[in-house]
């Protein structure tokens, strides 16, 4: 069966062109032979979250993202119920922030988040705008990024990257997003997995182990999937070049600096 | 005391300034340093005409100085495109007297819309535009919505403003308040009723949240909206484009007044509107209006035409990380029907700033490239493997890309090619690359 991957709210989490993470593991999928669909879902809709190979979140602005907790709300066993199963979510901008106890917004009144994740996320009226190098235990090479948020998130225990370059949840800080169990969150913005390739091979890889271990792929695992371009290894390339290009300009860039 | 030298320190450093090509926004620094008030010690007109917004404000400007100055009236305006309060200091200064009096009658400022807040704290426009609210360099300005946050406290109680219909964050401004005026466009032959671009920000109504339903739209979400749960719905514009004959090159305002158009975007048609229905206020004649700024090009000329070898080539200056000034540009050249080539050049993505960031391509639709007079794409810059990797993710045809980081290279290969045309895509920040390198027409 075709892969699955929903890409929940993308009408309105959309600030950066978060559209383009959800295509780049529909690419990966299909470079290891495997078809793959993205179901487009929003307010209302309430989706059988266990149902997906990953559940993808992206950002937007202050007022969106409250609007888009409150419809979260009721759906919170059924997020709890789809992280135990393993369900990798990737939530990035300010998506991530509502999986947290609560927000406290710049006026000083709060608001409980889904209270998936022990951490708390202050609303500043200041925005934190910054390029970004950082490493993370999922793959070798460090990832580039932009991060555009106007928050500090505090206590998160394990963050998903380690800041070379940038800031992290909150200044001085060196950890960033957060990593539970099969939920990844991060403020790197927009394609982040075109971005960072090798990012986005660590995704495709969670979510084809994980169909592996419930069910071992038949033999003839490859029918059915898409062809590939003929020109793939030099769109790979591409990918490739584009990452070496902002890795480069950022390393100099931050070398200038000091 | 402090202001008699704050002022002729201005005067003194923008003599001084002009003679070597200087910034014109150190002066007002220097000004603003000695005399902290100064803005709010100065004797300033009757009227002071405020204009902010994304996109067209330096235009849009242009266009009114146009109009005031062929209708012999006294006034001043930022020219040099400074539009923070430094800048804004520095051109009311210029123009006062050493004991403190402006002495033109009437203040023309484009404003950063950022730091409008701090620029009319001192002193407040009576009169105050609102062109568009866009994505525009997210990595420094924020969203939309946070810019609208941040204009809101800068426009005074008592200001008339001046506002676009058909952006519906923009007409915002105007919900509960009196001495509003709107202007827009009416359904056009090219409207659509779907969005057609990457991204829809007119999805949800800005006041309560609802999904809004638009009867058309122009482009992106500037069109006739109206939510499907409050009453927020688009204004009744005062003055309207009634007819956009965009091909045959004029625009119709208020189904009288005919102004030809230099150039044939929907962006200088929207410029036009804004620069009529200020002027109109000012009590200017439409027809007087539509005489002065018929046909006019602008000086800040987003077009430029050149050759390159037997290329005949057209520069159409778009701003980076900002995706609906890449798609006006992309739509013009769609709307062209004859074969040619497209060069995009991603170079620096800022001159004033540095950024890393390319996820604003995408946000822009190039897949209004598609189309079988395209005979080749060749993207270039440092970002040109970033621009590859955006194309992979439309329909285009990998076999019409040709991708050359090195600009003199790229051209020389487009030189090669022998096409008849050629259309550029580029930013302020990017344009001297290609243009140092072509003869300009
Ligand atoms: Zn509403």
């Amino acid at each position: 069966m075709e892969y699955r991957i929903l890409h929940w709210y993308h009408d309105l989490l959309n600030l950066y062109g978060d559209y383009g993470n959800p295509a780049a593991l529909v690419r990966g999928l299909a470079r290891r032979g495997q078809p793959a669909v993205i179901d487009r879902l929003s307010f209302h809709d309430a989706p059988v979250l266990s149902s997906y190979d990953l559940v993808f979140l992206g950002s937007g602005t202050e007022r969106g993202a409250l609007a888009v907790l409150e419809d979260l709300r009721p759906q919170r066993e059924h997020i709890r119920d789809a992280l135990a199963q393993g369900v990798p979510f990737l939530a990035t901008g300010n998506a991530f922030e509502l999986f947290g106890r609560e927000l406290i917004l710049p006026d000083g009144s709060r608001r409980e988040g889904l209270a998936l994740f022990d951490f708390s996320v202050e609303l500043t009226d200041r925005r934190t705008l910054c390029d970004q190098i950082c490493r993370t235990a999922l793959c070798e090479q460090p990832c580039v990024g932009f991060l555009n948020r106007a928050s500090r998130i505090l206590g998160v225990a394990s963050p998903l990257f380690t800041v070379l370059h940038g800031v992290g949840n909150t200044e001085g800080e060196k950890g960033e997003g957060i990593r539970e169990g099969s939920f990844y969150g991060t403020h790197l913005t927009g394609p982040c997995l075109i971005k960072n390739p090798h990012l986005a091979d660590c995704f495709v890889a969670l979510m084809t182990a994980r169909r592996e271990q419930a069910c071992p792929p038949p033999e003839d695992a490859l029918s059915g999937a898409p062809p590939l371009p003929e020109d793939d290894a030099l769109l790979r390339e591409y990918e490739r070049r584009a990452y070496s290009v902002t890795l480069e300009a950022l390393t100099r860039r931050f070398a200038d600096e000091k | 005391m402090k202001r008699f030298f704050a002022i002729l320190l201005c005067k003194l450093l923008r003599r001084i300034g002009a003679k070597f090509g200087r910034g014109s926004s150190l002066p007002g620094q220097a000004a603003l340093r000695l005399c902290p008030d100064i803005l709010s010690r100065v004797t300033l007109p009757d009227t002071i005409i405020a204009v902010t917004g994304s996109n067209g404000k330096t235009s849009t400007v242009e266009m009114i100085a146009q109009v005031l100055s062929s209708c012999g009236k006294s006034f001043a305006y930022n020219k040099e495109g400074s539009n923070q309060i430094e800048g804004v200091t520095a051109l009311i200064l210029s123009h006062c007297s050493l004991r403190g009096k402006f002495k033109r009658d009437i203040l023309l400022i484009e404003s950063d819309e950022r730091y409008a807040r701090l620029t009319f704290r001192a002193f407040h426009p009576t009169h105050f535009v609102i062109t568009n609210l866009y994505r525009d360099q997210l990595t420094r300005n924020g969203h939309p919505q946070w810019v609208f946050d941040a204009i809101r406290p800068a426009i005074p109680p008592e200001a008339q403003l001046i506002l676009n219909a058909d952006d519906p964050l923009v007409s915002l401004f105007g919900v509960g308040r009196d001495n509003t005026v709107f202007f827009g466009m009416e359904r056009q032959s090219f409207s659509t009723e779907d969005c057609t671009a990457v991204y829809d920000d007119g999805k949800y109504c800005p006041l309560c949240g609802a999904p809004m339903l638009y009867d058309w739209r122009h482009f992106h979400h500037i069109g006739s909206y109206r939510c499907s749960r409050c009453d927020f719905h688009r204004p009744d514009p005062v003055c309207r484009i009634t007819e956009a004959a965009l091909s045959e090159g004029f625009l119709i305002i208020d189904g009288e007044d005919r102004i030809g158009l230099s150039f044939r975007s929907l962006y200088n048609a929207y410029n036009i509107l804004a620069c009529y229905t200020l002027c109109r206020r000012l009590g200017i004649e439409g027809s007087r209006i539509a005489a002065e700024i018929s046909d006019y090009v602008l000086r800040s000329g987003r077009v430029v035409t050149f050759r390159l070898g037997d290329t005949e080539g057209m520069l159409l200056t778009s701003k980076h990380e900002n995706s609906v000034s890449y798609d006006q540009s992309l739509f013009y050249i769609a709307s062209q029907k004859e074969s040619r080539a497209v060069v995009i050049l991603v170079d620096a993505i800022s001159r004033k700033y540095f950024t890393g960031d390319t996820s604003w391509l995408f946000d822009i639709n190039f897949g209004l490239l598609n189309s079988p007079d395209t005979e080749r794409i060749y993207l270039t810059g440092r970002y040109a493997y970033d621009l590859a990797v955006r194309f992979s993710y439309t329909d285009i045809d990998r076999s019409r890309l040709t991708v050359i980081p090195d600009i003199p290279e790229a051209l020389d290969a487009i030189r090669g090619a022998g096409h008849r045309r050629l259309y550029a895509v580029s930013c302020f920040s990017d344009r001297d690359k290609l243009l140092s390198r072509v003869e300009t027409t």
